[in-house]
């Protein structure tokens, strides 16, 4: 797998501004929607291999439930845990798509963090 | 409404996608995206499910479950084959290290095997031979595992239909 | 000292139906070591060493006096166009045990008939020089030796005394090696049976819907190269008292064998 150099320091740069900015963020990582990690930036030991794996499973699944209801292109999946979130972007780019999975505790706002993800993916799409 | 599963897991490529599309009352859902990794000759890979059905009538059914290849996505493996009726394990025999690849699935499954059915099938067998039918058998062996091993061509139908009776066949052997 | 090699001999099968043609040549390499000769199919034309011709084939045949071995009739099993006892008649479709006994009932009537060379007539049984190796001069293979020593175990002679049980209980040791399970096309159905728990003969066909007769024989088959272990019948122990306690809590209650048959014929395997 090769992406691009420009997009690798452009996946940083949104994963460390992501963790930066959103309240209450725990880690970002940002991976193939085959399941490998590109990017990431975490504040606690997590295995950011493993957790692109399942962000990618969970963008996958959510794409599928999407289309079968009727609703068209997923844009993103929202799980919500007892002591957070956890978040999941479709970055539908046509070379090289990615997802975003950012994670977060309680503490900050779910609307707030769902429009910086937003701001990211389109940042990445766009790149 | 009554559900059951048989799973189906094993290397990527193996034609696990295509062993449910054989006996599925429907064209096989499934979380395919395009593969990023040189190393695997295909261009699409499953990172969700693959999902078909048997319809067996009042209000009873089969589902047919597919699980990722990779060993980045083991931690649905468990999740999927939980209190399924019957686990195929599909192994494509033209990889570099097939018993390798049985060894991963083995271990992933290892809590399970004591009380699932399950049944190794080896794929590509006529154009790679090595390993041999019984060298999985032994492979098995050493690990304390009886589990039927057969030589299978996913695409073709009464091939996929001797691995699920041997694995019916195990699973009504365990009923008492 | 040179060797002799074992002296080649001849079937001629063109009077057989394909699907027992099929099982001749499945069973030819099992027959190494239980005959003295090594038997082969003849070619087109060539009457070789011994005839199988269907039961309803004319009882004199072109050239059949010049068969050493002579004739061997084959009719379907459970009819009787030919009288029960008779030694040159074999049923179909055929068997692998009863297949081995009727070429070393041929091996005797070539050697009487004295058409083989001196040298080799030398390789052929008598009274005096056949012997069987005796059950105790076979070690057991422990259940995770390789399938190449079961498959050579398998070409011997099986045990003397160790005659199938039909009130005892059998279970694989390991799954067989795919030359054994190549006989007869429900092979793997009854070897997945007998992978999973102990069964008797009578339980086995029962299961599998596989005619008992070939249960026994396959059966038979396993135990004469040691790839089964056998509980006496007041040894069987229900499942669940089998089972760790977890285990035998978690066995899901809904999983019957109606469910498996409607599964079957769902999908059309009966």
């Amino acid at each position: 797998m090769t992406l691009p150099a420009h997009l690798l320091n452009h996946a940083r740069h949104e994963a460390e501004y992501l963790l930066r900015e959103v309240g209450g963020a725990r880690a970002v990582v940002v991976a193939t929607v085959d399941g490998f990690d590109v990017a990431h930036a975490r504040r606690h030991d997590l295995e950011a291999s493993r957790m692109a794996a399942m962000a990618s499973s969970i963008a996958a699944l959510g794409q599928v439930v999407a289309y079968e209801a009727g609703l068209g292109a997923p844009r993103c999946m929202i799980v919500e845990a007892a002591e957070g979130y956890v978040i999941v972007r479709s970055v539908p780019r046509r070379d090289h798509p990615l997802v975003i999975q950012l994670l977060t505790d309680r503490t900050g706002l779910l609307g707030l963090a769902l429009q910086q993800l937003s701001r990211s993916g389109q940042q990445l799409e766009a790149a | 409404m009554a559900d059951h599963k048989i799973v189906f897991a094993g290397s990527p490529g193996a034609g696990k996608t295509t062993a449910i599309g054989a006996i599925s009352d429907r064209p096989p859902i499934v979380t395919d995206v395009r593969n990023s990794d040189s190393s695997l000759k295909k261009d699409f890979t499953t990172v969700g499910m693959d999902y078909g059905e048997l319809d067996l009538g009042d209000g009873e059914r089969v589902r047919l479950f597919g699980t990722p290849g990779q060993a980045r996505f083991d931690f649905l493996w468990s999740i999927l084959a939980t209190n399924a009726l019957g686990l195929v394990i599909l192994i494509d025999n033209s990889r570099a290290d097939p018993l390798q690849d049985l060894g991963l699935y083995l271990d992933g499954f290892k809590h399970l095997l004591p009380e699932v059915a399950c049944t190794v099938g080896i794929g590509r067998t006529e154009s790679h031979p090595s390993p041999s039918l019984d060298e999985f058998g032994d492979f098995l062996a050493e690990r304390g595992l009886i589990c039927p091993v057969l030589p299978v061509d996913v695409r073709r139908r009464d091939d996929v239909l001797l691995i699920i009776d041997t694995v019916l066949a195990q699973a009504e052997a365990r009923i008492d | 000292m040179n060797e002799v090699s074992p002296v080649l001999a001849r079937l001629n099968v063109d009077g057989l139906s394909n699907v027992d043609v099929a099982r001749v040549q499945a069973f030819l390499p099992y027959c190494m070591g239980r005959t003295r000769c090594r038997w082969q199919l003849a070619s087109a034309g060539d009457l070789g060493h011994a005839l199988f011709v269907d039961v309803d084939e004319p009882a004199t045949i072109n050239g059949a006096h010049r068969v050493p071995g002579g004739i061997v009739r084959i009719q379907r099993r459970g009819t009787l166009r030919v009288p029960s006892g008779d030694p040159m008649v074999l049923s179909s479709p055929l068997q692998l045990e009863e297949f081995i006994q009727m070429l070393q009932r041929l091996e005797a009537r070539i050697a009487r008939a004295a058409v083989m060379t001196p040298a080799a007539a030398r390789l052929m049984p008598t009274a005096a020089t056949w012997s069987r190796p005796s059950g105790s001069d076979r070690t057991p293979l422990p259940a995770k030796a390789p399938a190449a020593a079961w498959q050579a175990q398998a070409a011997q002679q099986p045990e003397q005394g160790a005659s199938l049980s039909l009130t005892a209980a059998y279970r694989l040791k390991r799954w067989p090696p795919a030359g054994i399970l190549s006989t007869h096309r429900y092979n793997a159905r009854l070897a997945s049976f007998l992978s999973a728990r102990h069964l008797t003969p009578r339980q086995l066909s029962t299961f599998s819907n596989v005619d008992s007769s070939w249960c026994v024989e396959f059966l038979s088959a396993l135990q004469g190269v040691g790839l089964l272990d056998k509980q006496e019948a007041a040894a069987h122990v229900p499942r669940a008292a089998r089972l760790p306690a977890e285990h035998a809590a978690a066995a899901p209650a809904h999983r019957s064998a109606n469910l498996l048959g409607r599964i079957r014929r769902r999908l059309g395997i009966e």
